[in-house]
């Protein structure tokens, strides 16, 4: 291999230790510093992880949310993407381009939708009251009674644009005519589809999958907010908010159970699922790949479309509502309106500064996470130097680690030692922290979406372009990564929308007025007392606008509808 | 892959006009926008860190600046800090601590530099005596030291919070004391008031407010209840009727949270006593295990439990939660906020009879402070006359907030006077007189704060779905009266009021394998008392079913 390509591995692998490496020692070793004081370096608190039934429950009921959810995901994600890649229907555009609402819902209000929703005053005991079903307020309690079901339906709710991303790339590069051989050989369509489909798209199963199994065996937002008090990033995060004389030492054991199951997950996943990548699949010509379905017959995708659009979307129409409701409380709609929550929020001096920056922070991220994406897909599915597992498994650590760790970690180390402080101080400027943050939080994705990208380009069109002459950088630019785009954009969205809605690293690093991001800005205004989620709300309406104008305007520059994008 | 150049040139045209939108969108608030005065040139930057909102930051900001131009005669900007709640501050301040002193001081042996900001630092017999001076050398090190963390000031949260970081030396004495004396007296701002601390008497820390924790309802889910009065109890919080519709604050993340429960601790305790005044040891043996039951049963009538302030009243205001306890100032402005929406109150608040419990809300002077006299004259300001009326004041009145009512309680005595109160928001509330209606025992639970906040973690809320499901069944049996070998079980307790030190002792030596040990205990039990509820040989039919 080239010099240069070591010579970036190096850089890479230092980047990914500073970054990955540092900030989870330096938080795990702070935490523990007083009891290491104490006893060194000891298994105890390990140990006390699965000694303790309330630790061991929680690990358990985590690692149920994270197999439903994902489950679930496959569910709503995988025939939409087979429908929209075999049919032609009206509007397809548009279903496409609302299947991907989740991913500009801003935090904190995506809570107060659902709360309006099913809350004891809310839309759906509304409803029951006015079906005569049972009297206003005496409803059920929707959200208290079935914690479990409602964290895994709205984690897959919020999460199935990954997949539904990731399969309709892979669905994209499925050569044809293997199905058309499929159907003349007689195979039936559950057949083709199980037989040809399913292990051609695999590599894109996999990247999504794995990235909604890990996020939702982690996420904390959900189940905190749920009050799902007995899941292990719930146990974490209460520990570390916990006040006590002493230190706790509980909350780092439990960081570090949660990575390494985690990384035994993705390691076991990807022995399964990637066992063959050499791809029989050669790159479709794009040719009349999607059957046309005129008439009445176009209603019958958009059955299914609309299905998870309006589940998807209902907790947006719900913000949407309380931005310019006057009184919403035990009726369906609300029963006065009023755009003054508007005016509050979109005159609030910190709201136009929190767009720009936000702007500025998730566009660098994305930009260094797609550099830093590419680099590190190509060495684990090309390259393959001795020990690449060791870098590929760094970078899909930040999937693993606890927002809130990382986060602190990078307080820690960019005030804390000098070399970095002195280009990083996040005080002086979060600018570049947070863009390394951002990009970091959402690498995982992007070389998964990347490598599952090359994983189905077939290797043999580089060898040609290498046996013509092309060197590295050519076939980079001629052949790999025109062949791989779709994978690419659909990560960049992903980057680009979570960063700027990113909350963990946000509400830590950006502590100056002057730097705050939206995600701060929202907290900022939620916190007001008496109309504050109000106000947030119509902020979060703004901000969605924004989102999805943006995002718009990147899939029109193009040349593409909006989930077209991905599906080169 | 390649398209024609034409079509290049259309995807750019088309996408140029799609930029026009977000264009647009993003020219909507920069047209509404207020122009922010800029901070006026050569004035003086303070640097505070604070969990207290926009409200009260936008409040004081303005406030001090007409202060310090009339009294100092300078220009002033303050650059707050707000990484996230009080938690989240603490462990801010820690991490920059010992960063620093790390970086300062990395002479030092590691193991020593480890517990710079340990109080106990060198105390452990268990260590040579070499270990312990080298402690207690890197100890005193960081107690003569002026490396700070680039701010002034800590302000907000909990008066537990700022012992805490006095304790450590992140805090030092800012001579307030000596500078204003006319102040600190106790017919103005007393030391302590109802045995809480008001400010240190070392000077690290002083209250700017003062909050309490009260009840607060919905009325209309009040209404469907067979018993509709609202709770003026903490005990209330624990009927049968609110089973799964209570909002339960979490003691193990808020030192004020946690006073509550002393406080409802004690207040069980002093009724056990009775007005007798005997106070043998089974009778405080009773109350503490009361205390404790009482506890439980707004465990397990909790539908969730919270660390957030706003959550709860926001709840109780929707009708998610029927009934919760939250701070006086949230409940308050809540209130203020439903009756605004719906002209009427959605939200009933009321301190607690017999057991409110008052806490202060520091600020405190960091060690190495940047901008320290300016710092000084910054807490001067707060406790000023002029700064504590924006606490109380209306919207509007001469010397009140300009935007919002803060909806708080002053921590100066001398403003609760009629020449005052006709100004104020929230009329009625005087602190200084609820704190009267209250005796406290600090000999019953002083030592035992850490001991309770740990004792209901392992009782109630690490173990509280089995605990929810216990009560449900007792519940469902008829009450608490109909299944008394149930509730011998759910009242379990893992040591008496007597063998409180043995406890705390147990805690010491081994935190995480003690509480363990309880919860798992606690686990069996409750499971038992769900067992003998729905066992009809275990249930009595002579007493009276609980509403």
């Amino acid at each position: 291999m080239t010099i240069a390509g070591w010579a970036a591995l190096v850089l890479v692998g230092v980047f990914l230790a500073i970054f990955v490496v540092l900030p989870l020692v330096v938080t795990v070793a702070g935490g523990i510093a007083p009891n290491f004081a104490k006893e060194g370096l000891t298994a105890r608190y390990l140990i006390e992880v699965f000694l303790n039934p309330v630790y061991r429950q929680g690990l358990m009921n985590s690692a149920a949310i994270a197999v439903v959810s994902t489950l679930l995901t496959f569910l709503i994600a995988v025939p939409l993407a087979w429908v929209a890649s075999r049919y032609q229907f009206r509007g397809k555009t548009v279903a496409e381009a609302l299947l991907l609402a989740p991913l500009i819902l801003p935090p904190f209000v995506g809570a107060l939708g659902v709360a309006q929703l099913f809350g004891q005053y809310g839309t759906a005991n509304a409803l029951g009251t006015a079906l005569g079903l049972w009297a206003r307020g005496a409803g059920p309690d929707w959200l208290g009674d079935h914690r479990f079901a409602a964290v895994c339906l709205i984690e897959a709710l919020h999460l199935y644009p990954i997949l539904y991303l990731n399969t309709s790339a892979s669905l994209a590069r499925l050569d044809p005519s293997l199905l058309e051989a499929a159907q003349g050989l007689g195979a039936s369509p559950w057949t083709r589809f199980r037989r040809v489909v399913l292990p051609l798209i695999r590599p894109g199963l996999f990247g999504g999958g794995i990235v909604i199994a890990v996020w939702s065996f982690t996420e904390l937002g959900t189940p905190l907010i749920l009050g799902y008090e007995r899941a292990t990033p719930v146990q974490i995060f209460s520990g570390l908010s916990e006040i006590a004389s002493g230190a706790n030492p509980m909350p780092y054991a439990l960081v570090v159970v949660l990575i390494a199951i985690s990384a035994t997950l993705y390691l076991v996943a990807s022995r399964i699922f990637m066992r063959r990548h050499d791809a029989l699949i050669s790159k479709n010509t794009g040719a009349a790949v999607a059957v046309p379905l005129p008439g009445w017959r176009a209603a019958l995708p958009w059955l299914l479309f609309a299905t998870v659009i309006v589940a998807a979307t209902a907790p947006h129409l719900a913000v949407v509502l309380i931005a310019v409701a006057g009184e919403w409380y035990g009726t369906l709609l609300p029963s006065t309106y009023t755009l003054a929550r508007f005016h509050d929020a979109l005159a609030h001096p910190l709201v136009v500064p929190g767009v720009v920056n936000s702007l500025i922070y998730a566009g660098g991220a994305t930009i260094l996470a797609l550099a830093l994406g590419v680099f590190l897909a190509w060495m684990s599915a090309r390259w393959k130097p001795r020990g690449w597992q060791v870098i590929d498994g760094l970078a899909m650590l930040p999937l693993a680690i606890p927002g809130v760790i990382l986060a602190f970690g990078y307080l820690i180390m960019a005030s804390g030692i000098p070399w970095l402080k002195a280009w990083l101080d996040p005080i002086r400027n979060p600018t570049v922290l947070l863009i390394i943050a951002y990009a970091v939080r959402r690498l995982p994705q992007v070389v998964r979406s990347a490598h599952a990208g090359l994983a189905q380009v077939p290797v043999v069109y580089e060898e040609a372009a290498a046996s013509l002459g092309a060197g590295l950088g050519v076939r980079l630019r001629r052949i790999t990564l025109p062949l791989i785009a779709g994978s690419l954009i659909a990560g960049a969205m992903l980057t680009f929308s979570f960063s700027m809605l990113e909350v963990s690293d946000s509400l830590i690093l950006a502590q100056k007025h002057e730097f705050f991001p939206v995600a701060r800005v929202l907290l900022e205004l939620v916190t007001i007392l008496g109309p504050g989620p109000s106000i947030a709300c119509a902020f979060a309406v703004w901000a969605m606008l924004f989102l999805a104008a943006s995002l718009l305007a990147a899939a029109a520059f193009l040349g593409k509808g909006v989930s077209g994008v991905f599906r080169d | 892959m390649s398209a024609a150049p034409g079509a290049a040139t259309s995807a750019l045209r088309r996408g140029a006009l799609w930029l026009l939108l977000p264009a647009l969108l993003i020219a909507l608030p920069i047209s509404l926008r207020a122009p922010t005065p800029a901070a006026p040139a050569g004035a003086q930057r303070l640097i505070i860190l604070t969990p207290n909102n926009e409200t009260i930051r936008g409040e004081f900001a303005r406030g001090f600046a007409v202060w310090a131009r009339r009294e100092l005669g300078r220009e002033v900007e303050i650059d707050w800090r707000t990484p996230g709640g009080t938690n989240d501050i603490v462990r801010a301040i820690e991490a920059q601590f010992r960063a620093r002193f790390a970086n300062d001081h990395a002479d030092l042996p590691a193991a020593a530099r480890a517990v710079f900001n340990d109080p106990k630092a060198g105390t452990d017999a268990k260590l040579d005596e070499a270990a312990r001076a080298a402690q207690l050398a890197a100890r005193s090190t960081f107690l003569a030291s002026e490396g700070g963390i680039g701010v002034d000031l800590f302000w907000g949260g909990g008066e537990y919070d700022f012992r805490q970081c006095a304790n450590k030396g992140y805090l030092v004495d800012a001579g307030l004391a000596k500078a204003i004396p006319e102040v600190l007296r106790d017919d103005i701002i007393p030391q302590t008031l109802a045995g809480e601390t008001i400010y240190d008497p070392q000077g690290r820390y002083y209250g700017t407010a003062l909050s309490s924790f009260g009840l607060c309802a919905n009325p209309d889910r009040l209404a469907l209840l067979a018993d509709p009065t609202p709770p003026r109890s903490w005990e209330d919080l624990g009927a049968p009727r609110f089973i799964g519709a209570g909002a339960m604050a979490d003691p193990t993340k808020s030192g004020s949270v946690n006073t509550c429960f002393v406080m409802m601790v004690q207040q069980q305790m002093a009724k056990a006593a009775g007005s007798d005044g005997l106070t043998d040891a089974a009778r405080l043996d009773a109350g503490w295990a009361a205390g404790f039951t009482m506890i439980k049963r707004i465990g397990a009538n909790a539908r969730y439990v919270t660390d957030s302030a706003s959550r709860v009243v926001r709840d109780v205001g929707r009708g998610d939660a029927a009934v919760g306890m939250c701070i006086d100032f949230y409940g308050r402005a809540e209130r203020e906020w439903t009756h605004e929406e719906s002209g009427r109150d959605r939200l009933l608040y009321a301190g607690a009879v017999g057991g409110t419990s008052l806490s202060a809300d520091p600020i405190g002077l960091l060690r190495g402070a940047p901008q320290g006299e300016l710092a000084r004259a910054f807490m001067r300001y707060v406790l000023s006359a002029e700064a504590q009326r924006l606490w109380l004041y209306r919207v509007g009145e001469p010397g009140g907030p300009a935007r919002y009512a803060l909806h708080r309680l002053s921590v100066r005595r001398d403003l609760y006077t009629a020449e005052h109160t006709a100004h104020f928001a929230d009329a009625g509330e005087d602190p200084f007189v609820l704190a009267q209606g209250f005796h406290l025992h600090p000999e019953w639970t002083g030592a035992n704060f850490e001991l309770i906040r740990s004792t209901i973690k392992a009782v109630v809320l690490d173990p509280r779905p089995e605990l929810v499901a216990a009560w449900r069944a007792i519940v469902a049996a008829g009450g608490p009266e109909r299944c008394p070998q149930a509730m011998a079980e759910l009242e379990w307790l893992p040591y008496t009021f007597r063998e409180a030190a043995a406890a705390r002792q147990a805690l010491t030596d081994d935190r995480i394998g003690t509480l363990r040990r309880w919860s798992s205990a606690a686990f069996a039990h409750y499971a038992a008392a769900q067992r003998l509820a729905t066992q009809p040989s275990a249930i009595t039919t002579s007493a009276p079913v609980s509403p």
